[in-house]
């Protein structure tokens, strides 16, 4: 027998259940975005799951907040740059858009054509290069915009996530790791910075990385760079290309495969047409020692939150006790030569202080290459 | 469109449905059964609308062969010939799209003409679509078909519940219904329509989706090249075997309910195949319109059991391999209807065996035993229908042979069960749970499945015990007659007595559900690069 009233009985549950689930995800707001924005200790406060999703959530974010400077790369500049350093000078209000794990120059460039129809208040964009990452990626598409921003709101996960949230938050309430409200990626308990190093050669000569022993131009990834500027030029946007600190353990790495040639061009080329600075020159923040404690690197790429604050306040101008005296460089088609020979005679100084690291690398790439030319 | 799409069950079907009610009011029962024709035909074009052309002449020219046959004042030996050309023509449409790409590859792999291997797009559907169709020129030379006009010819083929994959349905199934579909309580069929489909949805995307996951994980890195440990292996193998049965399960299910919101039963095609106590059982419960189809349409023409037992034996070979080949241009479904094939015959020789009638083998423990027996060896035939390759489902079968001291053998059980069975700390935060949602198969460590990816035990425990102790949607929904072809006590007792605002809250809980896992928020995995 079917009740005359089941149909509507079937509307209104599925109602009274959308209502809940709205009330409910909207309040506990694992991803930080709820229009409600409550703020529960031992409720919701801490979002273990406002992590790892920063190429559904930027995009969201830049839109929901407007930010009048944007920073775009990898990453690097995800783990440090926290805008906030930026507040009260002209780049106010800034947003890390950056996007951890492969960002290419083609995909700033994607990224940066959404963001501009997002954000009407764009003034500024500060783009981070990283040598290794200029090879293409996936780019964002306005369906995936719409696709993701409703995955926010109503998806499963949301729901999950939201019980998850309110667990941890009831049982640890500890600390934890997770993408702070202006975009940039906060970790409360990092693991000793010592043994990640130590962890390089073992992941650098690893399946992991794609052909770590190739350090070719690429033209590609640099019309990527050109199209970034021209969008740049064409909506009015102050553009800054940020090279961003280099330990000298990662430039022994670009030393041993040949990179220089690349960088070189890189530079060279890219300091012709657009404002380049570099943090990456040899001094006592950059090359901060290896040892379990160390105040300006997380681990061999990740420089850390202190670096990060002496390079925003650098670009805004805002004096900083303590800061290397060449901290921040404006390069030129002219000092690039000196700029990398500066930093290939500091490869050479951290080789004879680290024989144990320098030969640990060896090892590793010698096995990585015979397995390489062992027929598969 | 997939039925487990947003434009599906927001768009497509309530502007098809409101459309049917509207139309239906009409006295002409045409208007309606045409609208639900466009509609099928829209259906079908969403994806590659070049394919709806091909369809339409795939149409045009049986219901020629069906006119001929049935009108055509034939004798029986040119029925018979038109017959011939008919089916002729439908399977050399199908071997061209299905199996062209496969035939040339490997003609060229054994006699290295260095053929470039043709890339055909597979129109969606045309397994079933083209099986249909022969089952329609075969009932019509048989002189089973009644009230055949294009309209209804048309109808009977494009019908989108069962367009793309199945229930491959009889002409003398759905033709009585036209005209008593539009006198039966409208209201009615929706409500049960939608409660089944709703059911059927929630398998299909909550279940069957969520299995997918580790299934894919795992075969992914077989194909990569990893090796497995031996329980994540079969964690893999576990979890592909459930993911398929809730996904045709749930596909069905979803199929029969939209067919009865316009008022049409469909035939049952998926009944707890996995109670099965026998392999001769579980083709009785799984793809159930599929095997009917093998049966009257191969196995019957190629003499059946009717020529002595090694002639029985070959033809079920015969009717399972092709039925294997059927389902994918690969030699993997080839091996796969193949080893179905030879344990339909053992099943079989058994069953002549008087051993077999004692009544050691009648009792509940024997018969749970069997029906453990019967699904270890489906779930161990389906590494060969879901890997890409042999070697792939080699490989994978050398993972999941546990008979060794080695770390990736026996001691592999061990960390499954500490990881996800003892060792609960890990689910009072949550955090750990269904970490990572996508997984990333070129890296993952051998042990990842059974003991990383938590909590996968006690998924796979409790869907299992839904699998086996749980009644299936037709023993829920028995009594509002939802199939056809259903036995008689479960249409006598089912277990839900009336639709009411307690099952209301039930449905419309688990279709918010299933809707909310249509979208995804799919971390990104990065390794410090």
């Amino acid at each position: 027998m079917i009740e005359s009233g089941y149909l509507r009985a079937l509307v209104l549950s599925l109602a009274a259940w959308l209502s809940l689930y709205l009330i409910f995800t909207w309040t506990i707001d694992p991803y930080g975005v709820s229009p409600i924005r409550l703020e529960l200790p031992r409720i919701n406060a801490l979002k273990p799951k406002r992590t790892d999703i920063d190429r559904i959530l930027k995009p969201y974010e830049v839109w929901r907040y407007q930010p009048r400077t944007i920073f775009l790369g990898t990453s690097r500049a995800n783990h440090s740059l926290d805008p906030s350093i930026l507040d009260g000078t002209r780049f106010a209000p800034a947003y890390n858009a950056a996007i951890p794990g492969g960002a290419s120059m083609k995909m700033h460039a994607a990224y940066l054509e959404q963001y501009l129809r997002l954000d009407h208040d764009l003034r500024t964009v500060i783009v981070e290069l990283f040598l290794p990452h200029m090879v293409g990626g996936p780019t964002p598409t306005w369906a995936d915009f719409i696709g993701n921003t409703v995955s926010l709101f109503a998806s499963a996960n949301t729901l999950w996530d939201s019980l998850v949230t309110l667990a941890y938050n009831a049982v640890s309430g500890r600390p934890i790791h997770q993408i702070e409200r202006a975009g940039y990626f906060y970790h409360p308990n990092r693991p000793d910075p010592q043994t990640l190093f130590e962890r390089f050669p073992g992941y650098i000569w690893s399946s992991a990385v794609h052909q770590p022993d190739r350090a070719t131009f690429d033209q590609a990834a640099f019309d990527g760079a050109l199209e970034i500027i021209q969008i740049a030029r064409a909506n009015n946007l102050e553009l800054i290309f940020v090279i961003g600190p280099s330990h000298p353990y990662p430039d022994y790495y670009y030393d041993v495969i040949g990179a220089w040639g690349v960088i070189g061009e890189w530079l060279t080329k890219l300091s012709a047409v657009a404002t380049v600075y570099s943090f990456s020159q040899p001094n006592d923040w950059v090359d901060e020692p290896i040892s379990p404690h160390m105040t300006y690197w997380y681990d061999t790429f990740h420089y850390s939150l202190a670096m990060g604050r002496g390079m925003l306040r650098s670009l805004a101008g805002v004096p900083t006790p303590g800061l290397p005296d060449n901290f921040m460089e404006r390069l030129t088609p002219q000092r690039v030569a000196s700029h990398i020979e500066r930093r290939r005679a500091a490869v050479r100084r951290w080789a004879e202080a680290n024989p144990s690291l320098v030969a640990q690398f060896e090892e590793a790439r010698r096995k990585w290459l015979a397995a390489e030319r062992t027929p598969h | 469109m997939l039925f487990n799409s947003y434009v599906f069950i927001f768009c497509f079907l309530p502007l098809v449905l409101a459309g049917y009610a509207l139309l239906r009011r009409a006295s002409n029962v045409l208007w309606p059964i045409s609208w639900l024709v466009l509609a099928s035909l829209v259906y079908y074009a969403w994806w590659r609308p070049e394919f709806l052309l091909l369809l339409l002449f795939s149409i045009t020219v049986n219901f020629a062969f069906g006119t001929l046959i049935i009108d055509g004042g034939l004798s029986r030996a040119q029925s018979r010939a038109i017959l011939t050309i008919g089916i002729a023509f439908n399977l050399c449409l199908l071997g061209y799209f299905k199996y062209a790409g496969f035939f040339v590859a490997n003609v060229d792999s054994i006699l290295g003409l260095q053929w470039a291997v043709p890339s055909i797009v597979l129109p969606i559907g045309i397994s079933f679509i083209t099986f249909q169709k022969i089952a329609f020129l075969v009932d019509a030379h048989r002189g089973l078909v009644r009230n055949f006009t294009l309209l209804n010819y048309a109808f009977f083929v494009t019908f989108f519940p069962q367009l793309i994959a199945g229930p491959i349905t009889h002409h003398s199934e759905i033709m009585p219904q036209i005209g008593p579909s539009q006198r039966r309580d409208l209201a009615a069929d929706i409500a049960v329509g939608v409660s089944i489909f709703v059911v059927g949805l929630f398998k299909k995307v909550v279940i069957a989706d969520s299995l997918a996951v580790y299934a894919d994980a795992g075969y992914a890195t077989v194909k990569a090249g990893h090796p497995l440990d031996s329980a994540s292996a079969w964690v893999a193998v576990l979890s592909y075997s459930f993911q398929l049965y809730y996904d045709f399960s749930g596909y069905s299910d979803m199929a029969v309910g939209l067919a009865r919101m316009f008022g049409f039963q469909l035939p049952v095609n998926f009944y707890s195949p996995y109670k099965s106590s026998s392999i001769i059982d579980f083709w009785r419960r799984w793809h159930i319109t599929l095997s009917r189809f093998l049966r009257d349409y191969l196995y019957i023409p190629l003499g059946g059991n009717r020529h002595g037992t090694v002639r029985r034996y070959l033809n079920l070979g015969i009717v399972m391999l092709l039925g294997g080949l059927w389902h994918g241009a690969n030699w993997t479904f080839v091996i796969w209807g193949g080893l179905h094939g030879l344990m339909l015959a053992v099943n079989h020789a058994w069953r002549a065996l008087p051993l077999s009638r004692s009544l050691a083998f009648k009792t509940r423990l024997a018969d749970r035993l069997a029906v453990l027996v019967t699904f270890t060896a489906v779930t161990l035939a389906w590494v060969l229908f879901r890997s890409e390759t042999l070697a792939d489902a080699k490989a994978m079968f050398v993972y999941l042979w546990p008979m060794t001291a080695d770390p990736m053998g026996w001691p592999s059980f061990k960390g499954l069960l500490r990881a996800q069975f003892t060792d609960l700390r890990y689910a009072l935060t949550l955090t750990e749970w269904f970490r990572p949602r996508e997984l990333w198969p070129a890296i993952l460590p051998p042990d990842y499945l059974a003991t990383a990816t938590r909590p996968m035990g006690l998924l796979l425990v409790g869907v299992g015990i839904a699998t086996f102790a749980m009644p299936n949607t037709y023993q829920i929904f028995g009594r509002f007659k939802p199939a056809l072809g259903l036995p008689e006590e479960t249409l006598g007792s089912g277990i839900l007595h009336r639709l009411d605002w307690r099952v209301a809250i039930i449905v419309s809980g688990m279709f918010l559900l299933a809707v909310l896992r249509l979208s995804h928020v799919s971390p990104f995995l990065y390794y410090q690069f």
